[in-house]
């Protein structure tokens, strides 16, 4: 094995360091800093050339320099470049001062162009790999949360792989998915989130795919945070407006670690981490554990078909208890036989065992496991270098015998061959995938069983095993439900969580690749030329089959569901780069795009199974099958130029004309045009050695984006029946004829094509500054944007009797203002001590302007009653359903004065609205880094103040008599409103305040609208403010110094956590949840699965 | 080093013209759809358009109309809601779309196939008349004033103008003499005739022109109570004319099977928000109560008295099977209708031996045996004219209300007629119509309406229909 590695390193050494020899003069010497320690990994560079070289572990380099070079260049990371002229001594010592206010630091932008800090005119913001990982995070994308202000992260749930929702100043696109673009290395990556489902649930229907479904990735997942040297967060249109199209909600760009680069020095390295993490529930809805299954205070057998769990009192009113089993009477639902209610069990004639509340969601619920290792090996040379990768992710979740298993190879490297050209390529594979947690609003979702379940009902029969089969199946072969014997209750029953996760599995298998190579070509030391080509390519397959007599399909269901993606990218650019004298430089590049995507989608469903326990499509009776291929285009061509002016004004003007394949040949091309510019004032006024004020900088920009239509929504097509009417799955042709032989069926597609579709347009600028103070102790960056979106092309449902449902229209608008504010302070900062605090926050106001003509509300997600909606004149996203009669007047609550026969209890409006939106005030993120010699402590906190959350958990839950809410089911209340009714022509006529006591009882959460199913939605509109501490790390950095006699360079210990704590009055599971995944429509809660906190150790080690 | 100056750029330009020229054939046919097709046939527009037609009918429009004419009683979650007639316009939105979307509009499609090669699709022409005429129709029914021609023209007419019911009915008249005319006079030159790909009645032209007399008897029958005649007499007299026309008809039946279940089996299998006998809660419905109270031998077809399929007290097998049909439009009910009409002529020996025909026919429908005791008893004592208009009126639409049990004609009946009497389930009303749904209030609002009133704030009581007395 070790042969075959030395074997690996020498083929890869000898693949990526070129020995080139060109030597005129040999010139030596060493960096210092100002400590006078040595410097190892600074570049060494003959300036105009492309000849460099790194230090070695002594600050020591030795360079071949042409024998007309003029002068070398030395960089290293937070310092200041220093260039030094070539004299006729062929040793150079160099001593390099530190760059405090770190405006050097290069950052990538569009297209892969760096650029240094401060000749940004638009807001970006840096987190480092090291941020990423600081709590041992495993998904890039919740790795973000609270660390870039203005970028928003909904984690959906606490599953294993669980999606993540992203989004950057508002949402932008009334329709679209709203998330930033994925670059890694200069090449977009996919981060689609697929649903799991049916594609024939067309139309809104395939909402019913998010809805009630699994907890599915999103593929940024597929990246492994341990391969990520930065990220770059590019906010806005002027920083994405080169981008084009793919960057129109912002950019997450990411470079990865590669060998042989600058700070890494000469040689081979080695690094190994490994985290290990335990996962708990870290909060759930807040249940009663008094009533037991019932109705109207009376008990019901396990055998009923009672679904709620309205049944008599555990205790007395003296507190004694009243249940009790009665092993006399045996039941294959308790072990200890039915309940009986009495005060004096002695009657019985024989012994009773008194009643104890069974805990099913503690019971159910494990510790989950999470067990990361990577594995990096780089090397590099004066002409380039390599690294390779292996991580390896391997979760078990909360959910028994849920996983999420993640295995990562990356090779990249990059090399100079001679003077004028180089190259460089990385390949990344990923496998990902494992066994899914059944979601939301589904017969067999964990949750809806889980928590419905009365405290009298054991779910796990008394097993701690969770695959034990006497917790889900009866001796009669039936499922072990709640709701009594399955084939008696027709298909009321929700599927026993211990079911669900041994009967009815879902996996999904990903193998992913992605990459690029990219060749430079410099004739001149001004001009380079680059062709860049990167593709991404997954197949994704998933299965799922649901056993015979399972709740949603008693005839049992296979389906497999494969997804294909497969995109390239291919940029070629041209780029010249000029300085013209000190006070003036300029950079022009020019280039052209092309992008080329191609998604299939195989999707085989079998109904009806004929074996039990058998799961091949042959078993099924019914098989239908669909076959979706999406092909997307975009050609482009942009440039961009910058000018530098005397050290102090920035300017930079960008131009993107793209072409779409999904528009009309005549309007498929558009423009996107962008200026910003930036002034350091404080170099005019000559502060940049001031000891208190050293830098400021003002800025502001305008750029102009366009987007383009999904594809083939410009005709109109005839689709293979479907018929259904929205409570039941319906049919699906083709169909058995009247000869039995099956029959095609076609029909008007649900969507009418719209030939004269344009491109969608935004507009928008920013203001910002940078202001530095007390030696960057102090560094605060203020940016204030506005986005305006025209031309949006939505669905736009319309009237069927047109012959169809919905259209594709241009004629959105919507507008987004906000605020981002970073602040980092460094209070203390002495030789050993140092604390650092970072404070990011942000708040976006968005609106909905416009949406089809006649059209005020715009379906998103969710249910029928409630939805997520966009709605005209509201913020984006609002939370829209039913809700209670008002009076206009004081928008005080009409109580019922006894017209509706329900007298003394709230009246639900007939009409739906606005009852909630899912925007938050602001958000904010707080890391403070306490560090003393080796040791420091990291935390961060995030916060979300404001948006709300639609907790149909707790109105379903409160229906069935769980939540602690009911445990005054036998009190009264007098409902604070006004007394009066609606009278026939829709006015409101009120008589005074109520003062009617009524009861909150079981027909109040069942019958009337106190109902989580038919009461107004508007009552389970919930705050989803929070704080909680998100990630929490304590390491400590073995003293080098204590290393020097072994091989290894660091070794690094931590303790991490992450959600450790939480505060909010949302009364579901952890208010940063995701019903629909990550997707636009988010505010959602029906019995989504719960968050976790967790706490591990994570080892470190570089050799 | 001077020229490279120059050429350098030269050739980046050269090297962007080039590009350029690329553009066309990157971009070109990559958005032809490969998933759909965009030119079909009458052959599979047909099998598809039935098959909407009848989830819509057997799905929401029973269901609603079913719970109208307190056939069924809602139970739990919305149809609690709807049961004290709490229906909002997003309760009915799907109902519509399934209407005009998936079924009036393909039928439209067929028709525009069809007026292109006039004489080689009749067939197909003419059956897709008939079922516009009866989805038209049922439709019309529930919500009165609808948009019809200048409806299903897509993105010719975004906004289709509303028409009064009383033309709707104009039209369907129209529809269904020029389907009768286009099949008696049929050639035998269509390239391509329906067979088993028509659920209905596999392609026999026969039958369907015996239902599109039946139907027209149907729809005449419906304005007896406005057409201002004596009872009716004169719509009546229309009614029989068209049965005379058209002959006994050929039960019109959509069958579902074992693999792809009726709207009635998946609305119990995966919902089950609906109860339907005493059996079941205690209560009963009114025509179950009505049912038992007259030992009506249809009571064990009707429910599942034995609980061998569903469960004690629920529909019967011969509703809610996997593989029930879902109706059209019976024999009986033709009978019915006959009955209906001789008795509104005065002809009360007729009406009588034609409804004593319907009931017997409703037995031998459901399975039994009308020469058997029970049945026999039954018509005996139900099947009886007194010669009391009013009373013999009650007589056989209450029968046609046991008879044509979940069909919604029924409450169409009681709504003309106002029999059987039926108690509110809340309020002192009986809804008398439909909310116009929540997508053509918010996207094609009509302010005002042939008849009066608006489709943006109709009630379950008003506009009133048309044919209402």
């Amino acid at each position: 094995m070790k042969q075959a590695i030395r074997f690996f390193i020498a083929v890869l050494a000898t693949l990526f360091i070129w020995q080139v020899s060109s030597a005129q003069r040999t010139i030596t010497g060493t960096v210092k800093d100002e400590k006078g320690e040595a410097v190892i990994g600074a570049s060494v560079l003959v300036k105009g050339t492309t000849t460099g070289t790194y230090t070695d572990e002594n600050g020591n380099f030795t360079i071949s320099a042409p024998a007309n070079a003029t002068t070398l260049v030395f960089k290293y990371l937070g310092y200041k470049a220093q260039e030094v002229p070539l004299t006729a001594s062929n040793v150079v010592n160099v001593s390099l001062e530190p760059d405090v206010l770190g405006l050097e630091e290069v950052v990538v932008t569009a297209i892969g162009i760096s650029s240094e800090k401060k000749k940004l005119a638009y807001a970006v913001q840096d987190v480092s790999g090291d941020q990423v990982t600081a709590a041992g995070n495993n998904n890039t994308m919740s790795a973000l949360a609270g660390k870039v202000a203005g970028l928003q992260v909904i984690s959906s749930t606490g599953s294993p792989g669980a999606s993540v929702y992203l989004q950057l100043r508002g949402a932008t696109s009334i329709t679209g998915d709203n998330t930033p673009l994925f670059v890694v290395d200069g090449i977009p990556i996919d981060n689609s989130y697929n649903y799991s489902g049916s594609p024939n649930n067309v139309g809104a229907l395939i909402n019913n795919n998010l809805i009630a479904s699994v907890d599915n990735s999103n593929r940024a997942i597929d990246i492994n945070p341990d391969d990520i040297a930065s990220v770059t967060v590019l906010k806005g249109a002027a920083a994405t407006a080169l981008y084009g199209i793919r960057a129109a909600h912002g950019a997450i760009i990411i470079t990865t670690k590669k060998g042989g680069a600058e700070g890494a020095g000469k040689g081979l390295h080695a690094s190994y981490s490994t985290t290990l993490t335990m996962e708990n529930v870290n909060k759930l809805p807040d249940l009663q554990d008094e009533y037991v299954k019932g109705s109207g205070g009376s008990l019901r057998s396990y055998e009923s078909t009672a679904s709620g769990s309205w049944g008599p009192a555990v205790h007395d009113a003296n507190g004694n208890v009243q249940l009790y089993w009665d092993p006399s009477q045996q039941t294959d639902f308790n072990q200890y036989g039915e309940l009986v209610e009495t005060t004096n069990p002695d009657t019985f004639g024989h012994a009773l065992i008194p009643f104890t509340p069974y805990d099913n969601a503690k019971q159910f619920f494990r510790t989950g496991h999470t067990f990361e290792n990577n594995i990096a090996l780089s090397g590099g040379g004066d002409n380039g270098g390599f690294r390779v990768s292996f991580g390896s992710l391997n979760q078990d979740g909360v959910v028994p015998l849920s996983t999420f298993d993640r295995y990562t190879a990356k090779i990249a490297g990059q090399s100079k061959i001679g003077n004028q050209w180089s190259v460089g390529g990385s390949v990344t594979y990923t496998q990902s995938g494992g066994t899914r947690v059944q979601t939301g609003s589904n017969t067999s979702g964990l949750m809806l069983d889980l928590l419905r379940t009365p405290i009298s009902f054991d779910n796990s029969n008394g097993s701690d095993n969770p695959t034990d089969p006497s917790a889900y199946i009866l001796p009669n072969g039936y499922p072990r439900v709640y709701r009594g014997l399955a084939p008696q209750i027709g298909g009321a029953w929700y599927d026993n969580p211990y079911w669900t996760i041994n009967q009815n599995p879902f996996v999904d298998d990903v193998n992913r690749e992605f990459g690029y190579g990219e060749v430079n070509y410099s004739p001149f030391s001004w001009l380079k030329f680059t062709e860049r080509i990167g593709n991404d390519f997954y197949s994704d397959r998933r299965n799922q089959h649901f056993a015979i007599n399972s709740a949603a399909l008693p005839a049992g269901q296979v389906f497999t569901q494969d997804y294909f993606y497969r995109h390239v990218n291919n940029d070629i650019l041209a780029t010249a780069t000029k300085d013209f004298s000190d006070k003036f430089s300029a950079s022009l590049t020019l280039g052209n795009n092309a992008f080329s995507q191609h998604q299939e989608q195989n999707y085989v469903q079998g109904d009806q199974l004929a074996i039990p326990n058998f799961y091949n499509i042959s078993n099924a009776a019914v098989v239908s099958s669909v076959n979706i291929v999406s092909r997307y285009r975009t050609y482009a061509f942009y440039g961009s130029l910058d000018l530098a002016i005397a050290n102090q004004l920035y300017i930079n003007a960008t131009a993107r004309n793209e072409t779409s394949s999904t528009l009309p040949n005549d309007n498929n091309s558009f423009f996107y045009p962008s200026a910003s510019a930036s002034w350091v004032f404080t170099e005019p006024l000559g502060l940049s050695n001031n000891k208190i004020f050293p830098y400021g900088k003002i800025r502001a920009s305008y750029a102009q984006v366009g987007s383009d239509a999904p594809p083939y929504v410009l005709g109109t097509p005839f689709t293979s029946t479907t018929a259904n009417d929205g409570w039941t799955t319906g049919i699906v042709f083709p169909l058995p004829d009247r000869n039995g032989n099956l029959t095609t069926g076609y029909g008007n597609a649900a969507n009418l094509g719209n030939p004269g579709l344009k491109p969608e347009k935004t507009w928008s600028y920013e203001f910002g500054a940078d202001l530095r103070f007390i030696q960057n102790r102090i560094g605060l960056d203020v940016t204030y944007y506005y986005s305006k979106s025209l031309d949006q092309i939505v669905p736009a449902p319309i009237a069927g009797s047109t012959g169809f449902q919905q259209q594709f229209l241009n004629s959105g608008s919507i507008e987004n203002r906000g605020w981002e504010i970073s602040l980092n302070i460094t209070p203390v900062k002495t030789k050993d001590w140092r604390w650092d605090v970072g404070i990011n926050w942000s708040t976006n106001q968005s609106k909905v302007l416009e949406l089809a003509n006649g059209v005020n509300t715009l379906f998103l997600g969710g249910f029928e009653d409630p939805s997520i909606s966009a709605v005209v004149g509201q913020p984006y996203a609002s939370i829209y359903g039913t809700r209670w009669l008002r009076d206009p007047k004081t928008g005080q609550i009409v109580i019922d004065d006894g017209t509706l026969g329900q007298e003394g209890y709230p009246v639900e409006d007939a009409q739906v609205g606005v009852i909630g939106n899912n925007e938050p005030d602001w958000i904010s993120g707080i890391t403070s880094t306490l560090s003393w010699k080796g040791l420091s402590l990291y935390v961060l906190f995030s916060i979300r103040q404001g948006g709300q959350i639609w907790d149909g958990t707790y109105g379903a839950l409160a229906y069935f008599g769980r939540t602690a809410s009911t445990l005054t089911r036998n009190d009264s209340t007098i409902f604070s409103g006004v007394r009066g009714y609606q009278d026939a022509s829709g006015n409101i006529v009120t008589e005074g305040s109520n003062t009617v006591k009524v009861p909150l009882d079981q027909t109040w959460y069942q019958a009337l609208p106190g109902s989580g199913f038919t009461g107004p939605a508007e009552q389970f509109v919930e705050d989803a403010s929070y704080v909680k501490l998100k990630e929490l790390s304590i390491t400590y950095s073995l003293n080098p110094k204590w290393l020097t006699k072994t091989p290894i360079a660091s070794l690094d210990i931590s303790l991490v956590g992450r959600n450790l704590w939480l505060s909010t009055n949302y009364k579901g599971v952890d208010p940063e949840t995701s019903l629909t995944g990550a997707n636009h429509s988010q505010g959602m809660d029906y019995f989504n699965m719960p968050s976790t906190r967790s706490y591990g150790i994570n080892l470190k080690i570089t050799l | 080093m001077r020229y490279i100056k120059i050429i350098a750029p030269a050739v980046i330009v050269i090297f962007m013209i080039t590009l350029q020229s690329c553009k066309k054939g990157f971009l070109e046919g990559v958005n032809n759809d490969p998933n759909y097709p965009y030119q079909v046939t009458d052959r599979v527009l047909l099998p598809g358009a039935e098959g909407n037609l009848a989830y819509a009918q057997g799905g929401d429009m029973e269901r609603f109309t079913s719970l109208m004419v307190q056939y069924i009683t809602g139970y739990s979650r919305q149809f609690a809601a709807y049961q004290v007639y709490t229906i909002n316009e997003s309760d009915v939105n799907n109902l519509w779309n399934n209407l005009y979307a998936a079924t009036m509009s393909n039928y439209k499609a067929m028709m525009d196939i069809s007026s292109k090669e006039p004489t080689f699709y009749n067939t197909y022409d003419a059956i897709a008349r008939i079922l516009m005429a009866y989805t038209l129709g049922m439709t019309t029914d529930v919500w009165g004033d609808l948009p019809y021609s200048e409806a299903f023209q897509g993105n010719l007419n975004l906004t289709p103008a509303y028409e009064s019911q009383q033309v709707i009915y104009d039209s369907i008249e129209e529809l269904l003499s020029t389907a009768i005319n286009e099949l008696n006079a049929e050639p035998g030159d269509d390239v391509d005739v329906p067979d088993a790909n028509d659920f209905i009645y596999g392609g026999d032209p026969t039958q369907w022109v015996a239902l599109a007399h039946a139907l027209k008897a149907r729809y005449y029958i419906h304005q007896t109570a406005i057409d201002g005649s004596a009872n009716g007499s004169a719509s009546a007299q229309k009614a029989l004319d068209e049965i005379n026309a058209g002959g006994d008809i050929a039960d019109a039946a959509y069958p579902f099977s074992s693999s792809q279940h009726g709207p009635w089996y998946q609305y119990i299998e995966q919902r089950d928000d609906i109860t339907y006998s005493a059996e079941e809660d205690g209560v009963g419905t009114t025509v179950s109560n009505l049912m038992s109270s007259r030992s009506d031998p249809r009571y064990g077809v009707y429910y599942d008295v034995n609980g061998d399929y569903w469960g004690v007290g629920y529909l019967g097998q011969f509703f809610s099977g996997d593989a029930a049909s879902v109706y059209l439009m019976t024999y009986f009910e033709e009978a019915f209708i006959e009955s209906e009409a001789n008795l509104r002529l005065g002809n009360t020996a007729d009406a009588q031996t034609t409804l004593q025909e319907a009931i017997n026919a409703s037995f031998t429908f459901y399975g039994l045996n009308p020469a058997d005791s029970a049945e026999q008893a039954y018509v005996s004592t139900y099947g009886v004219l007194t010669g009391d208009f009013n009373s013999d009126l009650k007589t056989i639409i209450t029968e046609k209300y046991i008879a044509n049990f979940l069909h919604p004609e029924t409450w169409v009946d009681f709504r003309r007629t106002g029999y059987p009497a039926l108690v509110p389930n809340s309020g002192d009303q009986i809804p008398l119509r439909f909310v116009y749904p929540q997508n053509e209030h918010l996207y094609n609002p009509q302010p005002s309406l042939p008849s009066g009133g608006n489709n943006t704030s109709s009630t379950l009581f008003s506009p009133k229909l048309w044919w209402e007395p």
